[in-house]
Parts: C-alpha cells; structure tokens; sequence
C-alpha cells in the first residue's frame, strides 16, 4: 500500500469512527454499513480539508471507495 | 475572530479525547435544521469533549423541523435548532432583484409559528438552542431584505427566548461574518448537497452551540487554583531560589511558564478569581511574584495565596468557604500526581487538570485549562478580585465575632439600590448568565433583552450595589419586576459572595416597599426550581403568606408584615435611577 492510501485509510477510519485495521483499500459504501450517503458528504469535505483539494460534482456520487479516492488523489496532484 | 479546526483535525481530537476516557457529564443532543448541516455535530463532539462533556446526537430530518422535534424531542437535553434563512424562503424568487423583504413576510411568520408551536410541544426539560444564519449566496439585492430579515427573526426568537427559560438564542451569524462569507458559506455545496456551509463555516456553527450548551450543562467555573512550583514557573523556588527558577520570556524552558502566565493573567482579567495553594514558605512565593523580573503574576492579582505544609484538600476547601463558592467551580491544576489525586479523591472540583512533567508538553495542556472558562462571559467583565478579598475578610470578622448580631452590627452593610440604570445592563445580564445558587426565575438576559425591558413601562431592573466596612462588592444582586396590578418580581439573582448576611431579606423588604409605593400590600415572587436553588425556595417558605403553583413555576406571596431577620442589619439608599 503506497503512503497516500494508507493516510486515505487513516481519513476514512478517522470519518467512519472505525479503528484503522479494519479499513483497507477494499473499504467502500457498498460493503460498510456506516459509509451512508451522510457520511459521504462529510468524507468529501474531510477529504478536502485535508488534502487541500476541491472535488468536482461529477467525482462526489463516483468516490466511494478508499481505492476509488486514493486513485483520484494521484491523478489530482 | 473565532478559531476552529479543520474538520480532520476536530475529529482526530475527539477520537483522542474519547480515548482517554468517558468524562463525567453526558448529554444527549437533538439537532434539526432546514438544510443539511454536515459536521456541525463534529465540531459540536469537538468542542463538548473538550469542556468535559460527553455528547450523543439524533438527528432530524433535513427540512422537517417540528416533525424532527416531535420524534427526536423526548429524548433530547439539549434540542439545537438551526435556521438557514435562505431556505426558509425556499421555492421563491430569491435570487430575483425584483421583490422585496415584505414580500416574504409572511411566509417566516409561518414558518416561525410552526417552530413556536414545536417547541411548545417539547416535554418540559429540553433546553432549546435557537440559531439563525444566512448570506453570502444569494443576489445582491436579496442582501438587504435578508438582514431585515434576519433582524426582524432575531427579535422573535429572543422575545420568544425572554418568555420561555427553556429557549436560548445562540448568535452564529457574527462569527460567519467575521471570518466572511467567502470563508463561511459555499454557493457550490448548497447547489450540489443543499449544504451552504464550509467546513470553517460548520466549524463557526458547532463550536457556538456547543458553547450555549456547555453554559447550560456546566456550572460555570469560578476560580482557578494554581500550584506554583513546575506549574507557575519551572523549578522548586524553595530549593533553588527565587532568581533561578525557569521562568523567561524566550529561553525554553522558561519561556513556557510565562507562556503559562500570560494565560492565567488573561483569564484572571475575563473575570475568574486566581488562587494559589502550594505547598512553599509563604516568603519564597512572596519574593518571586514580588521581585521577579518576568513574573507577570503579581501577589495583587490572587484572591488568595495559600502557602505552607497544609494539605491541599484542606487549603482548597478553606479558600471555598472563605469565598463562599462552590467546589463544582473551582478548576486545579497542578504538577504532582499525587495532589492531584488526593484532591480528586476527597474534593468535587469543576475540574482537575495535571501540568506534564516535559515543559514543552505544558503548551498542549493549556487550551484545556482555557477551555474549562469559555463558557464564561469573556471580556469586559472585569476584574472580580477585590470584590472577593472584600468577602473573605468579612469572612473573619465573622469567626472573630461573638455573636451572629455582633457581627452584623459590625460589619455596617449598606445597599445602594438602582431603577432602570442603563449603565448596569451588562451586569445585570452576567448575574443572570451566572448565578445559580440565588437565582429565583432560572431566566437569562442578553444585553439586547434588557435594553428593550428598559424602555418598557412595566417593567423595572434594579439593582443592589452592595458594600460594608470593607469596601464595596459591587453590584451583586438585581431584580426585574413588573409593575402593573400586582408588583410581581420575576427574576431574582443574588451573588454568593454577598450570601449569609441579611442582603436577601433586605431585598425583599425593598421589593415590599416598593409595592407599597404602587399601593399594594404584598408582592408575588416567581420561583423555578433548579438543580442549585433551592436556598431561594427555603426563603421564600420561611417568609410568603402563601405560595401557588402556576405551571412550571411556584408563586410566592409576601407582605409587608414579613420577619425582616437578619435584613434589619442592613441598611437600603436610593440610588439616582429612575
């Protein structure tokens, strides 16, 4: 796992209230029952306020895994 | 300018709060609002956690606020309701230059009467957090009629607030504006999520509610009781001397004592009472606060210097009966683990906080320390020292006394009594925010409030400047009362710093007085119970000819042919109000 996944794991735990071992690149709203649509808008603005980013509309509803988002950090920088 | 986290790092400071342990308090918090307010809870965990209070939210619907309250409400302490007027006006042309704030009128009166009619629905203990935002999204032109709009929302809620102690008004908009709109709100996140804050804008939001519910929830803290070596300046000055203790304006680890002084100074003057209680020769703290170059402490800016061998539980319990305060307000910090824990064995104090032993973690420990006073009124209260060595000596004269008359004979207390004094409207609003052992109506008022009560007809503040051979408290108790076919006090707030020695009575004889003056033979005294007041409730028994209960509260009749008691000490002068 490269550095910027794992700091996305730690983001995403940190979001979800989860402790960091039981978040990994597979993590997503479709297997995690606390990633509701809810703590999705709070994990873009998470996301953003940490990676100093802005996430356009059209990545908001396709973010949903911490693989997802990690790729899309890489392509972002 | 208000300061918030970002949103990574108040969630990382709650996990690590939560980590070290569960804090004593726990609220459960209702929060409902016409638009999606994501991570206003965040921050809201943030700042409670902080001030020792464990939260747990529900939810409402977004958009569906009397029905969120009904369903969310009878489990709730705390119900925050937070207004965005934009949306109140939802579906009309608000963007369009071509209407005005009338037009929309009508449409927040309906939405406020449903609001109104919600709260009125919510079992009777649920305190209810009113805040109203808006701006920075809309067309220029809707600029103007949403502040008439916001002016014309505010006073609603604060009269709705002034006749419901349930109801808080918690102003979030001056903080939006302070940072700017541009900093605050998101056209973008209100097109795409129908969430028009930005984190810092959330962050402005959560931090004031939780704020108006620490006040609620929190006893307010009064005094801060220091230690003195490792926690006012590095080293033992018994062992090393005055001169060599680390304390220095750039030189670590000096710097980070006065780093630490310069906090205790800046509280002490937002109008908490500092003590220190440490275990020294009373000469060697003399010689530092006395004669150290970068002492920024002085022995004037202490209520109270307890030096010596005694144990700390005994001096901190002392210094509370010579003050008269409660434990609940008093906050410790100190360097030893084993004073520490000795005082959280034996004492209930507000707070007890450990100095680390690395100076440079000091730095990291010292916004806690801070946090425990934000619920306070912040500046421009004043310094409150003196009034309290005033009390403390009284304090003496009463053990030195042989009799309780002798004592109150001697001590030759005096009230200077002021009507609709507009100059005392700020501490009258402090004594209502602040006093919970005395406090007869649980109301609070805002500086607005009681401007508006002064141009009233009805309706009279007064209040008691209080002072006797020592000096003077200043004023320490206030009253508001309708005069109207019956003279009816409705809030009454003593200080406990004035407690004990006949003030109370004299008041109520002055509230006789003044009925007669109206032409009445008695006057009716509104009491609510609270959690701390119930000395007010066994006054009021001791001297009403009679008490009825009207709703929530207990009405209590007294007439002019009460036992003064302890009041006939106490002498009463018109001040020159109106």
């Amino acid at each position: 796992m490269v550095d910027g996944e794992q700091q996305v794991v730690e983001l995403v735990a940190l979001v979800l209230k989860k402790d960091p071992s039981e978040v990994d690149a597979e993590t997503s709203m479709q297997n995690t029952v606390e990633w509701d649509s809810l703590r999705h808008l709070s994990m873009i603005l998470a996301l953003e306020d940490e990676f100093g980013v802005e996430v356009p509309d059209e990545e908001v509803q396709v973010l949903t895994s911490v693989a997802l988002i990690s790729a899309w950090l890489q392509t972002y920088e | 300018m208000v300061t918030v986290p970002s949103l990574p790092q108040a969630m990382r400071e709650s996990r690590r709060l939560r980590a070290e342990g569960a804090p004593d308090r726990a609220v459960s918090v209702g929060l409902v609002s016409n638009v999606v307010l994501t991570d206003v809870d965040t921050f809201m965990e943030y700042s409670l956690l902080t001030a020792g209070i464990e939260p747990y939210f529900s939810h409402g619907d977004y958009g569906q606020i009397a029905r969120s309250m009904a369903r969310i409400g009878p489990n709730a302490d705390q119900m925050c309701v937070v207004l965005h007027i934009e949306a109140m006006t939802e579906n009309l042309p608000w963007a369009s230059t071509s209407w005005s704030w009338a037009s929309v009128q009508d449409v927040i009166d309906f939405r406020l009467s449903e609001l109104r009619g919600a709260i009125a629905e919510l079992p009777s203990g649920v305190r209810v957090h009113l805040a109203v935002f808006g701006g920075g999204l809309s067309h220029p032109a809707w600029e103007t009629a949403r502040r008439q709009g916001f002016a014309y929302i505010e006073a609603e809620m604060r009269a709705l607030a002034l006749h419901d102690g349930r109801v808080l008004w918690t102003d979030v908009q001056s903080g939006l504006e302070d940072v700017g709109f541009a900093a605050a709100m998101s056209q973008s996140r209100a097109a795409r999520f129908a969430a028009p804050l930005t984190p810092t804008g959330t962050g402005i939001i959560g931090s004031a509610l939780a704020k108006s519910i620490e006040r609620v929830v929190l006893p307010p803290r009064k005094v801060l009781v220091l230690d003195a070596d490792n926690t006012l300046w590095g080293g033992v000055v018994g062992e090393d001397g005055p001169n060599n203790i680390d304390l220095h304006p750039t030189v670590y680890p000096g710097n980070v004592y006065f780093r630490a002084q310069s906090l205790y100074k800046g509280i002490k003057e937002r109008g908490i009472l500092l003590a220190v209680v440490s275990k020294n020769e009373p000469a060697d703290l003399q010689s530092v606060f006395d004669d150290h170059p970068y002492s920024q402490l002085r022995q004037t800016d202490f209520v109270a210097i307890k030096a010596g061998w005694h144990p700390k539980v005994d001096s901190i319990r002392e210094l509370a009966e010579e003050l008269n305060l409660g434990l609940d307000s008093f906050v410790f910090v100190d360097d030893s683990q084993v004073e520490l824990a000795a005082v959280r064995e034996q004492l209930t104090l507000g707070a007890v906080i450990q100095v680390p032993e690395q100076a440079y973690e000091y730095l990291s420990v010292l916004p806690a320390v801070s946090a425990q006073f934000s619920m306070n009124l912040g500046e421009g209260l004043g310094d409150r020292t003196e009034k309290y060595r005033v009390r403390a000596a009284a304090a003496s004269l009463e053990k030195a006394s042989h009799s309780r008359e002798e004592f109150l004979c001697g001590l030759q207390t005096r009230l200077r009594v002021a009507i609709n004094d507009p100059r005392q409207v700020s501490r009258v609003s402090e004594l209502s925010e602040r006093t919970n052992q005395f406090n007869c109506g649980l109301s609070r008022y805002t500086i607005g409030d009681l401007d508006s009560l002064l141009h009233g007809d009805l309706w009279k503040v007064l209040t008691y400047e209080v002072s006797d051979r020592f000096g003077s408290s200043g004023v320490s108790a206030a009253a508001i009362v309708v005069v109207g076919e019956e003279v009816r006090i409705q809030d009454w707030w003593v200080s406990c710093r004035v407690l004990g020695r006949g003030v109370e009575l004299a008041i109520l004889r002055h509230f006789v007085e003044l009925a007669r003056g109206a032409g009445h033979h008695d006057v009716q005294v509104v009491f609510r119970r609270g959690l701390r007041n119930q000395q007010v409730e066994e006054l009021l028994s001791g001297v009403a000819r009679n008490q009825i209960d009207q709703g929530g509260e207990r009405v209590f009749t007294v007439t002019e042919d009460f036992d003064h008691g302890d009041g006939k000490w106490v002498e009463v002068v018109a001040d020159g109000g109106r």
